[in-house]
Parts: structure tokens; sequence; C-alpha cells
């Protein structure tokens, strides 16, 4: 019987629907997931659960019961806790201060805080999973990970039946996220109900009771998670098979391009030279010495940064104004705007790359992450730079997204193009490198070639405290 | 030490009275996530009412209580328009600013047939420490209300992050609204002080800009409220300082009152710039 249910609902902002007559029913204590692109809906409709969107139309029911939430408190009172992509949280006010939050109610009340008491039950559930945060700390000072264990610990005081996580393994490293999937196995073990929304279909596949694939805002298929291959939801989501592009066979004599100063990695023509380590190993020092020396020995280049949100998407500016900040002098004549090209050179290029909405007066910052991403590698790859420095350029952008940048990366390489390919995706690294360096506290290991390693080698180099006898490139 | 210095200092905390209510009060507006730019008006109604009263009672409590009354509900016309219309803070607090320069003039017409100052307050017994005693009881309430209580806390989450506030049950709206509201007391508190400690009596624009100084003191200090209270602090001394050189003939003589008179204004600038702003509250607008 269904526990929560979802009736024929549509959800749509002025002309854009996010959401067409989408009906998908779910079982008390199970695992359900959702999946889909970027922008296929997932978000908005749990936000219409969680009472934070209003249904445009359509119904809601909970425990049989019609549920129309109007505020996220409605959602609060029904014990629905929901676990947003986007923390919650105060960042300059402590761990402990936000989850005390929880505790309070709208009453007007001049009662000094219950610190200690809260304090106590936080710390329960603390050492019942095994996690240690410093609530004291303030939040901005806590690791992602941290951030994200905080937000979770403070639905769970709330002692919630149905708990909706949104991408809750975006901004996690792999081991954090195999364990946030068996704390999540736990939680229904504990007869809560969970809803995931996710586009990482390994770990959807590895916890879920049953599978929604929403596709341009429409239900595509729902079904128990065992009648689903994990090559049958890539399919589902994005409406075709995925190709996965094989690596390229490249000439054996090579030309260098240029060298990093005081270490022997050169970059050649015609590759993708990986670079792999866990973040904050030296891959923004390594990226800022090949970007002085690009710049000194004037190679054109262009620049997929490692922080999207804070070094290539601006708020408030369009993807026109945002082509126009990289490509300055192609559309600035006497200090004018050459505006008419511009917005055709935006418009082309918005369109063979696929990004969604196409409308190139919208701000970029209101994109989904894999639209955004797929139009700032698009706008670094459209003068022909020589040399593409792609830090972490799938990062938070679905599978679709994924493959189309994967497919212009080694296509770019080519044409004697070379690619600096910086990620914490293992994965990737192999799967996409010519040739690969691992960072490790600012050693570089390396260069090692395709195949040379497997990944359980790579892994030990970049988590080692010390690598003695591994070739060394360099130091930052 | 020095009796002249002893001297300089007492006036200096005397003088930095409505500063230290002004940033009080601008620190429950800021910290609730509303820019706060009418304390200026509230320290002029605070002043205004407490003169009034004082004068017709001859008593400072009846004087102070009347301040902080009437420029709490005076306060509400900005919460409104601010909370309920969703204006914006700065043009609707620039609007506040205005009408209580209007509005004051009027109603001293009406009940003194001046628009100028009002007489002279009389009071049945001087009573010099009453501004500190108000001080110390404000400020530990302060302290109290914004450090200790569940309230407090839940005011700085409408200024940080509205969305986690709603998410349990709370408008982040009827918090700042009495936050709001607490702030205009306090300031309020601090026009009584200028009117019936600092000076006898009501006179036109007597703030002189006192508003501004302690919401920029707020902002430099990083909104934090300790350290803004020593900037309005600094404030005060540099203006006791000015106050004493102008009454010095040997550097009167030789250097024009205006130039003395900038002093406080040049220190206070140049100690905010040292200052460096961060961490503003993330609602803030």
């Amino acid at each position: 019987m269904a526990y929560i249910e979802f009736r024929n609902i549509t959800k749509s902002f002025g002309d854009c629907v996010a959401c067409h007559d989408v009906s998908i029913s779910i079982a008390k204590s199970e695992i359900h997931s959702i999946i889909g692109e970027n922008g296929a809906g997932k978000s908005t409709l749990m936000k219409l659960l969680g009472g934070i969107d209003p249904v445009t139309s359509g119904d809601l029911f909970l425990n049989q019961k019609v549920y129309k939430p109007e505020s996220a408190q409605d959602a609060f009172k029904n014990k629905i806790a929901f676990i947003h992509q986007h923390f919650v949280l105060a960042e300059q006010l402590s761990g402990l201060e936000n989850i005390l939050l929880s505790y309070s109610s709208s009453r007007f009340s001049l009662m000094t805080k219950n610190s200690s008491e809260v304090l106590t039950a936080a710390n329960q559930i603390l050492t019942r999973f095994n996690w240690k945060i410093d609530l004291n700390k303030l939040v901005s000072r806590l690791s992602v990970g941290e951030q994200q264990r905080l937000e979770i610990l403070k639905a769970l005081l709330q002692e919630p039946d149905i708990i909706i996580f949104d991408e809750p393994t975006a901004v996690l490293t792999p081991q954090e996220s195999e364990e946030l999937m068996q704390f999540i196995l736990q939680l229904k073990k504990e007869n809560k109900t969970i809803i995931l929304i996710s586009h990482k279909l390994n770990e959807i596949k590895s916890v879920s009771d049953s599978i929604s694939v929403l596709r341009h805002g429409r239900l595509v298929q729902s079904k128990p998670a065992q009648e689903l291959s994990i090559e049958q939801m890539a399919e589902l989501m994005i409406g075709r098979q995925v190709v996965k592009s094989t690596a390229l066979e490249r000439p054996p004599q090579r030309e260098a391009m240029l060298s990093v100063p005081n270490t022997s990695i050169s970059l050649l023509k015609s590759e993708i030279f990986g670079v792999a380590g866990i973040e904050g190993n030296g891959q923004s020092l390594l990226i800022s010495r090949l970007l002085q020396e690009m710049t000194k020995l004037n190679i054109k280049y262009g620049d997929i940064t490692e922080d999207r949100i804070k070094l290539s998407v601006f708020e408030g500016m369009n993807l026109w104004e945002h082509m126009l900040l990289k490509h300055k002098n192609e559309f600035l004549s006497k200090g004018l705007i050459f505006e008419l090209r511009l917005k055709k050179v935006t418009e082309d290029l918005v369109k063979s790359w696929d990004v969604r909405p196409p409308d190139i007066d919208k701000p970029l910052s209101e994109f989904s992450g894999g639209n955004q991403q797929k139009f700032v590698v698009g706008r670094e790859l459209w003068n022909q730079p020589q040399v593409l420095l792609a830090a972490h350029p799938t990062r938070g952008v679905d599978l679709g997204a994924q493959e189309h940048i994967h497919k212009s990366l080694l296509e770019f390489s080519k044409h004697k193009k070379a690619v600096v390919l910086v990620s914490s995706d293992l994965n990737e690294v192999l799967y996409l490198s010519d040739r690969f360096v691992i960072l490790n506290k600012n050693k570089i290991y390396g260069p090692f070639n395709r195949g040379e390693l497997n990944e359980q080698q790579i892994g030990l180099i970049m988590a080692a405290d010390n690598n003695e006898g591994i070739k060394l490139a360099g130091e930052l | 030490m020095d009796s002249a210095l002893v001297l300089i200092f007492l006036s200096a905390l005397r003088v930095s009275l409505p500063l230290l209510f002004a940033a009080t009060g601008g620190y429950f507006s800021e910290k609730s996530g509303v820019a706060q730019i009418a304390l200026e008006a509230y320290l002029l109604i605070g002043a205004f009412s407490a003169a009034t009263f004082t004068y017709y009672s001859k008593s400072l409590l009846v004087g102070y209580l009347a301040a902080a009354v009437l420029t709490a509900l005076f306060s509400q016309i900005f919460s409104l328009l601010i909370l309920k219309f969703k204006g914006n803070s700065i043009v609707i607090g620039t609007g506040l600013n205005l009408l209580a320069m209007g509005i004051i003039p009027i109603i001293s017409k009406t009940i003194f047939n001046s628009t100028g100052s009002t007489p002279s307050i009389e009071l049945a017994q001087p009573a010099p420490y009453f501004p500190y005693v108000v001080l110390v009881i404000t400020l530990a309430v302060s302290y109290w209300l914004s450090e200790k209580t569940i309230w407090g806390l839940q005011m700085k989450f409408a200024g940080e992050k509205k969305l986690a506030l709603q998410s349990v049950g709370i408008s982040p709206a009827v918090r700042q609204w009495q936050s709001l509201t607490f702030s205009a007391l306090v300031t309020g508190l601090g026009g009584a002080v200028l009117s019936t400690s600092l000076s006898s009596n009501y006179s036109p624009l007597m703030s002189s800009g006192r508003g501004f100084i302690a919401l920029a003191a707020l902002i430099f200090a990083g909104w934090n409220l300790a350290r803004a209270l020593l900037v309005c602090l600094f404030f005060g001394l540099c203006e006791a300082l000015q106050i004493q050189m102008q009454s010095n003939e040997a550097i009167s003589t030789y250097v024009a009152a205006e130039f003395i008179q900038m002093i406080p204004y040049v220190a206070t600038l140049i100690a905010l710039l040292i200052l460096r702003s961060k961490y503003p509250p993330a609602e803030l607008k």
C-alpha cells in the first residue's frame, strides 16, 4: 500500500513546466530513488513534498490522507525531513546552535537555550553512527562532509518518519559516499522511509528498493530496483543509449608543448594529461604553475575552473555576458560591444552544447549544474585554445552531460592539443588520460602511462604517508 | 592620574552614551537581517518624546519610558513596510529619517507653539547617574537576549539562514519584527539621553549623524556588538578631546573651530578603515 503518493502532479513556473503529470507511489520503510538528469524535475518534485513550493495541479497523499503542505513548516509537522543538496545551515553560527534551532518552537519564548541536553542527545547519535563532529566549531570551519553529517544529525534529532536526501553524495568523497549509503541502509532498518535523489547510478542500484526515472519533467519508469540494470537506468534517464567513447590511438612521437618548471613534467601535443589525487594535495598549485607558464610562453588556453560557483558562474549575469567575460577581445572594439554577433555566437554555442533551457538572457546561476558546466566547457573551447585546463570538469554533472564533456575532451585532444585533466574521480582519470601523475601532499608522482598502474595501486599512492621508491616528478 | 585626564574620560563616556544605545539597537536589527539606516530617526523621536514627557512630568523615568515606547511605536511603520510589503530597507529607512525630521516640528508646534527647540527641562531631583544605570541594564538585557535565549538564536537565524528557520516552523518575519521593535526601543533610549542628559531640551536635528556613526561602527566591527561599542567609545573620546580643545584658548586662536569639530569624525573614519568589515549576516538586505 502506498505510504506516500504523488497523483498526477504537475508543477510549472510561469511557462516552464518542471513536472508534468507525475504519479509515483512509495511504500513505507523502503528506499525509493528518483533518478534523472539535471533539470529533469527531481528536486522540484521533492520540494513539493517538502512544502517548499506549492503544487500547480494534482494531489499528494500521505498515509492515504490528502496532504497539502503550505510551507516547509507543514512538512516538518508531518515528520518529513528534507536534507537539501545545498545545506540549510547558518555558516556563522556553531554546529550546536544550528541543531538547537530545531528544538525551538514558533511561540515567543525567552527561555534560555537548553544547550547541554541537546548536546547529550546529539552526541548519542554521533556515537551511534561513529561520527566525529566538533559541534562548537562554526559551521564555516567544518568540512563539506561534516556539514552534511550535521545536516543529517539535525534531521534525525527530530525523529522523522520520512527523510528526503537531495543529491547527498554530490559533494562527498567516494569513501564518504560509501559510508552515507551504509548509513541510509541503517536508517531503513529503523523503519524510516527514504527518498533518495541522485544521478549516481551505482550507489542507487546498491541501496534502492524501487526506482522512479524522470526525463524532461515526465515519469518514464517506476519499478522495483532489481528489475532495472544500471544500463537500463542510464538509457531511461537520457532517452537513448550511452555510448562510452573509447580512448584514442595516439601518434608514437609527440612534441612537447611546455614543461612545468622545477619538475620533470612536460605537456605533449595530442594528449590528455591526468592529475589524480585527493583534493587539496597541491592541485591548485599545479594549476597556477601551469597558468604562469602558459602566460609566459603566450600559449592560448581554456580554463575550466575547479570551483564552478566561485570562479566561473557569476550571480546575475546571463549567458552572453559570461561569453563576453571570457572572450572580450573578440566582441569588443573601441569600447563598444558587438552585441548581435555576441548573441549569435552564444546562441550557437548553447545549441551545439545542448544547454537547457536555451535562453541566453537567463542568468547562468539559475541553470542546473550540468547545464552550467556544459556552457562553461563550450565557452572555454570556443576559440580553439592550444591547452585546456580541465579541473573536475564533470563534478556535479549528470550522465548525459558527462558523456558530452568526455567526448569533447577526447575530440579536442586529437588535433595536436593538450588537455590537463585534474580530477578526484579516479575512474575519470584512468579512463581518459594518456599519461597521468598522482599528487600527494604537494609531491608529484609519475608520470605513468595508461595502464601502468591499476586503481588499487593509484589509491595507495594517493593516500600513503610515505611513497618511497615511487618515481617522483617534482614537488610543488 | 591627572584630574584633567579623568575629566576627559568621564566626558568621553558621557558623550558616547547615545552612540552606545544606537549601536546596540542597530545590532538587533542588522543581526536579524534587516539593514537599519533609520537609527537617526529613532534617536530624534526618542529625544523629542523624552524632552516633552520629562518637561511635563519632571521625571526622567517617565521621559525615558515615553522615548522607548513611542520610538518602538514609530518603528512599526518601518516594520510594516519592510516585512509586510517587502519594501527596500534602505529606501524606507531614508524615508523614515525624513519623516522624523518633518513630523517632530509639526507636533512641537501643536504642543509648544514652536517648531524649534522645546522648553528647558527642570527636574524635581537631578539624577546624573540615571543614564548609566539605564545603559547597564540595556546592555545586560541585550547580551542575555542575543546570546542566552532561544529567541536570540532564532533572531540570528532570520539574519543568517531564513530557510532553516522556516523549516522548523518559525516565521522569520515575526522574529524580525520583534527584533526591529526592540532595536527601535533601545535606540529611542539613546535619544532620551541626548535630550535629557547631554542637554536640557530637544533641539532640531540634535542627533547630528550619531545614528549613522553607530551603524558604521557596527558594520566595521563585523557585526560584533562588543567591538562596535568600543568604536563608539573611541568616537566619544575624540569628541571629548575636541570639546576640550575648543575651550583651550591657545589652540582655538590659531585653529578654526570647524576644523577642531572635524576631529572625531576624521578619527572615527580612520579607525573604521583599520577595522576590516567581514562576515555580514548572510541574509542582510
